[in-house]
């Protein structure tokens, strides 16, 4: 079983850097970005197989990326990591081709499951 | 004189110089302004028309006087001309009735003069000549039998026209007379003869005297030559020359108006008198017309005066019962504003409240991670030694991010706190500080300079915070604007009496023009760009200041600057109360 | 006059809210107090330590997993704020009462829990939506509650109980427990409801000590709607 390659972009360092730790705890490859800029860069590079993004970053829509990142390639899945009042981008995220979303604060066991359909439906 | 009509100008049309902008000054300015202009417009037409009626009634009786002037003179011309052509006929009746010889006998002539001046009031005496001019009879006072009259201009007049009336001329004795001289042919010398009568002027004296004359008329008689035939009371004596010189028609009266004649007008009146040498000349300077009944005057002064009064006095009630409508009205919009201003600050409450609830997300979901982080590596290797520093570090960040969480929930609770106006005893001189650091930037990047005159012991005032700041931030801004690129603001506290303190913020910046001074705190004015600002600011400001029992008076020169000052009541104002 | 009340209104409104968000605010205080303390702990045990007995792990874990707990709590409290300020948004909208009468008692629990008063629910589960101002019914809610929780004693209930017919939609206010004297002045006049209640189309009852409201639904006519 190949491991999944996991990309995390989210400007909350703490928050991603901790929870990229988690998902390394449970043998995912996980990474992360801080940087909206550093996104599409990094997913050329490496080649994820899920991300999991934050829509809210300031300063770029996180909805462009998400666009840039199904026009990359479409096998990569991304998961909205989207705050409790956002439900509405999420749904828009969804409706531009992202495969899930989860709400701050995420329950990892939660996450785990929505990485595993998503890498399943590849 | 023309300082105080300029000052009268200005009050009427911009009494906001002479009095305080705003409140209730406002409206009374407004008042007064509506009185004055209105009394203005009614008072004058009034005046005018009064004016006008007065100076058109004694220009009729004027007028009536004339007339009745013009008629008097025709009258007595009448008078004259019946008694010269009278006498004239009584004399050609004698010199038909008698024979030469018998008016040639001088006892018969005397006869006939003495029954003839019996009748005939001012006859001086009677006399024959005959055809070279020679008196051959005379009846009379004065030795002029044998007298030569050939070279007389009556006599060779009276050849010609068969009847003479002459001027009058210096007599014998050297008394005023006239002559009446009558052509009478005498078939039995085959010539003629004249029989000529004397008259004494007095006659005439007495006739133009009937004219109805008071104190400074005169009338009187002169010739052709302007020779003077009665005497004249201001005009000179008889066979003085009479100064005026007139256009004479051949007859009817003229009248004329003359402007200065012995210090002062006087009606001139004359008419020739027909079958004569004679005018007739009446010089009218009695104005019996000027003294218009006392009554009528009084009258007039009496219905003004109540006029006046009565349109001041409704025109005041009037304006009264409009500024009191045009203050509700403004106070309705003032309370909408008030309404608008709460649903604005419900509003942003409401976002505020929502803002929260999604920032505090991110440190919510850190302090998860870390936890859920913690636990993992507890679960999958209980070791401490490896972990122990990754431990306490992730603890700390815990730490930070409940204080992150922390601080965002104090943000909201205490702008959730500053929406009702509350008392609290605050530091001038610190708000003032706060609300400039908030600006500090924009001033800097703007290259403004900003000086801070603090006065310190500034007492301690009891009010709202955040309103109090609200209105600084207001004006400190518009300042700002007002400036643009360099320049300077400050920004002084000073204590005015033992109640009030204050805030003046000055800037170097474009200044407001004097007549729209009045408008900067009305709603909607704004002198930005369509869609910049919302032109409420200054208005909200003054309400706040109104509620909190203070008030903000302005003062701008253009290009110059303007200055704001804000007086603050050192004990809380209830509402309205304190200033107005 | 009609703007007055409005602007009455409006204050009073925003009075209110300032209590709910002081109660929402203290409430979170003592979710994050608690994290704190709980993470403090930990770290104690961590740093006294040279090495983690099986119990020391253990206390550890379940310290943390009661943060995570807290974090959800807090996490849920924030959501129904950020529901409760929304509801603001516009004057007229299609929506559930129960999940306005469910944000309102979430948002007042830390309020009602200084008197000890347990505020308890007990909604009609196939209420029909109504159409109308949300914020205005939670705010007459509000008032209605607020009066209760001054009058009661400590250590009372108060039953908000909904109910509908096929032409209305009830809401009740039931206070459970003994009376108090207060001089402390409410919040909310007697008018404010009265005007509230008509600018929602709805009337409001008294029965003893319960106030039953009632509104159409969803379909019936407002009245003064602006």
């Amino acid at each position: 079983m190949t491991v999944t390659k996991i990309l995390l972009v989210d400007d909350e360092v703490e928050f991603v850097s901790a929870l990229s730790e988690r998902l390394r705890l449970r043998n995912y490859d996980a990474k992360a970005v801080y940087h909206a800029e550093d996104a599409m860069p990094t997913i050329m590079k490496d080649k994820p197989d899920v991300v999991l993004l934050d829509l809210k970053m300031p300063g770029i829509d996180g909805i462009e990326i998400l666009k840039a990142i199904k026009k990359f390639d479409t096998t990569i899945k991304v998961i909205i990591l989207s705050g409790q009042g956002d439900r509405e981008i999420a749904d828009e995220g969804i409706k531009v081709g992202a495969f899930d979303y989860v709400m701050k604060p995420v329950d990892i066991g939660e996450i785990i499951t929505k990485i595993e359909q998503a890498k399943k439906s590849r | 004189m023309r300082k105080i009509f300029t000052r009268f100008l200005n009050t009427l049309f911009h009494p906001h110089d002479y009095f305080r902008i705003l409140g209730r000054d406002r409206y009374k300015s407004l008042k007064i302004r509506i009185v004055l202009l209105d009394a203005m417009i009614s008072l004058v037409p009034l005046i005018i028309v009064v004016t006008i009626s007065y100076f058109w009634f004694q220009s009729i009786l004027k007028e009536d006087f004339r007339n009745q002037v013009k008629w008097e003179i025709e009258n007595t011309e009448q008078s004259i001309e019946y008694f010269v052509d009278e006498k004239v006929s009584a004399l050609r009746f004698l010199a038909s009735s008698y024979s030469y010889e018998q008016l040639s006998d001088q006892k018969m002539l005397n006869d006939i003069f003495t029954k003839f001046e019996h009748e005939f009031r001012g006859l001086v005496d009677l006399g024959l000549i005959d055809s070279n001019g020679i008196q051959q009879a005379y009846a009379g006072p004065y030795p002029l039998i044998g007298k030569d009259y050939s070279n007389q201009e009556w006599f060779n007049e009276v050849i010609v026209r068969n009847v003479y009336v002459s001027d009058v001329f210096m007599g014998y004795r050297r008394l005023p007379h006239f002559a009446i001289a009558v052509k009478k042919n005498c078939p039995e010398k085959r010539s003629f003869c004249i029989l000529r009568a004397t008259i004494d002027m007095k006659i005439l004296k007495r006739f133009a005297s009937t004219i109805n004359l008071r104190e400074n008329d005169d009338a009187f008689i002169i010739n052709h030559d302007g020779i003077l035939q009665t005497p004249s009371q201001f005009h000179g004596d008889v066979l003085n020359k009479f100064k005026l010189p007139v256009l004479i028609p051949e007859r009817g009266v003229s009248v004329l108006d003359l402007k200065e004649l012995n210090g002062g007008p006087a009606i001139f009146g004359y008419v020739p008198i027909t079958n004569s040498p004679w005018i007739l000349v009446a010089v009218v300077k009695s104005t019996p017309y000027l003294r218009i009944p006392k009554i009528f005057r009084n009258e007039l002064l009496l219905i003004s005066i109540l006029s006046v009064f009565i349109g001041v006095t409704v025109t005041f009630l009037m304006a009264q019962t409009v500024v009191n409508r045009i203050r509700k009205a403004d106070q309705e919009i003032e309370d909408a504003m008030a309404k608008t201003e709460q649903a604005s600050k419900l509003a942003s409450i409401g976002r505020l409240a929502a803002g929260v609830a999604h920032e505090i997300n991110n440190p919510l979901a850190i302090i998860n991670e870390k936890a859920g982080l913690m636990k993992d590596i507890l679960e999958m290797s209980g070791d401490l030694q490896q972990n122990k520093e990754k431990f306490l570090g992730l603890i700390s960040a815990i730490f930070d991010s409940v204080n992150r969480c922390s601080t965002i929930t104090h943000r909201l609770l205490g702008f959730a706190r500053r929406m009702e106006t509350t008392h609290e005893v605050l530091d001038l001189n610190d708000i003032v500080k706060e609300v400039i650091g908030f600006l500090e930037k924009e001033i800097a990047f703007r290259n403004i300079r900003l000086e801070l005159k603090l006065k310190e012991d500034l007492p301690k005032i009891e009010s709202d915070k955040g309103q109090l700041q609200q209105v600084f931030l207001n004006i400190i801004n518009n300042a700002v604007d007002a400036i643009e690129e360099g320049g300077l603001i400050e920004v002084s506290t000073r204590v005015k009496d033992k109640n009030t303190v204050l805030v003046s913020i000055r800037d170097t910046g474009s200044g407001i023009p004097k007549n729209k001074l009045k408008s900067i705190f009305e709603p909607f004015y704004s002198t930005k760009e369509k869609g910049e600002g919302t032109g409420l600011g200054l208005f909200i400001s003054y309400g706040i200041m109104k509620k909190l029992g203070g008030i903000i008076l302005v003062e701008s020169e253009l290009n110059k600057g303007t200055t704001f000052t804000v007086e603050i009541p050192i004990r809380a104002g209830d509402g309205e109360g304190g200033h107005v | 006059m009609e703007f007055e009340k409005d602007s009455d209104l409006r204050l009073v409104q925003l009075s209110l809210i300032a209590k709910i968000i002081a109660s929402f605010t203290h409430e979170v205080k003592n979710h994050l107090a608690f994290i704190k303390e709980s993470a403090g702990l930990v770290g104690d045990i961590m740093e006294s330590r040279k090495s983690l007995t099986k119990q020391d792990v253990q206390q550890s874990l379940n310290v943390l997993q009661s943060v995570k707990d807290q974090i959800g709590k807090t996490s849920d409290l924030c959501n129904y704020l950020n529901r409760f300020a929304h509801r603001m948004d516009k004057p007229l909208s299609t929506f559930g009462v129960n999940e306005t009468l469910e944000e309102l008692l979430v948002l007042l629990h830390k309020l009602s829990s200084q008197k000890r008063i347990i505020l308890e629910r007990d909604f009609d589960k196939n209420l029909p939506a109504i159409h109308s101002d949300p914020a205005k019914l939670q705010f007459l809610i509000f008032c209605i509650i607020e009066e209760k929780l001054r009058r009661l004693d400590n250590n009372s209930r108060i039953i908000v109980k909904s109910a509908h017919s096929s032409e209305s939609i009830t809401i009740e206010v039931i206070p459970r427990g003994n009376s108090v004297e207060t001089v402390e002045e409410g919040i909310c006049p007697h008018e404010i409801c009265q005007y509230l209640i008509k600018q929602l189309g709805g009337s409001i009852s008294q029965e003893a000590e319960e106030i039953v409201v009632t509104l159409p639904v969803a379909g019936s006519p407002l009245h003064n709607v602006p």
